[in-house]
């Protein structure tokens, strides 16, 4: 799955990280990215009340009340 | 990102747009050079706007198991991207017949649980058959 183009990537962001000082700047946005993204998705998956319950089990939520806003169809 | 093969011209055009929409080529800023590499079925890696991250693994379909992995492709809304993945089904069979590590397996679970609508377990056998295939042998 993985070829050497991956090896190489690994060697590239370590390089990248030696010898420039902002690295933390990219890799924090990218993060944060991912967050932002996976907010998205949860908000899209609660529209329902299907969702809402994927919502819970996905994530083992037993405190169904403390959840309000985002689990309010169940 | 596996795209379908194509000739040295139509990929050039399309690596100069990718130029052109501000993504670098980490192997090489040559579309030959690059070209060369997608011909072997290497993977090359685009980044965007000078950042380090993140990359964009590009390569050529090289098997039927490839150029399924294209004919099933899908969108999935809830994500808010307006671009294609693979298909549940088909990220089931890869996590869970050639992956497997700890995390793959728990992925697979996840994706389970979110998508049950979408999943057919015919169909994640025959992909895992053909991973044990094309993949495993």
């Amino acid at each position: 799955m993985r070829d050497k183009t991956h090896q190489d990537f690994i060697e590239r962001w370590a390089e990248y990280v030696k010898n420039n000082p902002d690295w933390k700047k990219h890799q924090t946005d990218f993060i944060n990215a991912q967050y932002e993204k996976f907010e998205i998705f949860i908000k899209n998956l609660a529209k329902t009340k299907e969702g809402q319950e994927k919502i819970v089990q996905l994530y083992k939520i037993k405190n169904i009340k403390g959840y309000k806003k985002l689990l309010d169809k169940l | 990102m596996i795209v379908e093969s194509m000739s040295k011209e139509k990929f050039s055009e399309l690596h100069k747009d990718l130029i052109k929409n501000n993504f670098v080529c980490m192997q090489s800023d040559s579309s030959e050079e690059i070209y060369s590499y997608l011909k072997k079925y290497l993977s090359v890696r685009y980044t965007y706007d000078q950042m380090p991250l993140p990359e964009m693994e590009v390569k050529f379909a090289k098997d039927e198991l490839d150029k399924y992995q294209i004919k099933t492709k899908i969108k999935l809304p809830q994500t808010g991207l307006d671009l294609y993945f693979g298909s549940i089904n088909m990220n089931i069979a890869f996590k869970e017949e050639l992956l497997k590590s700890e995390k793959d397996m728990e992925d697979s679970s996840h994706l389970r649980k979110v998508y049950p609508e979408l999943i057919s377990e015919d169909e994640i056998r025959k992909i895992k058959k053909m991973i044990r295939k094309l993949r495993l042998n």
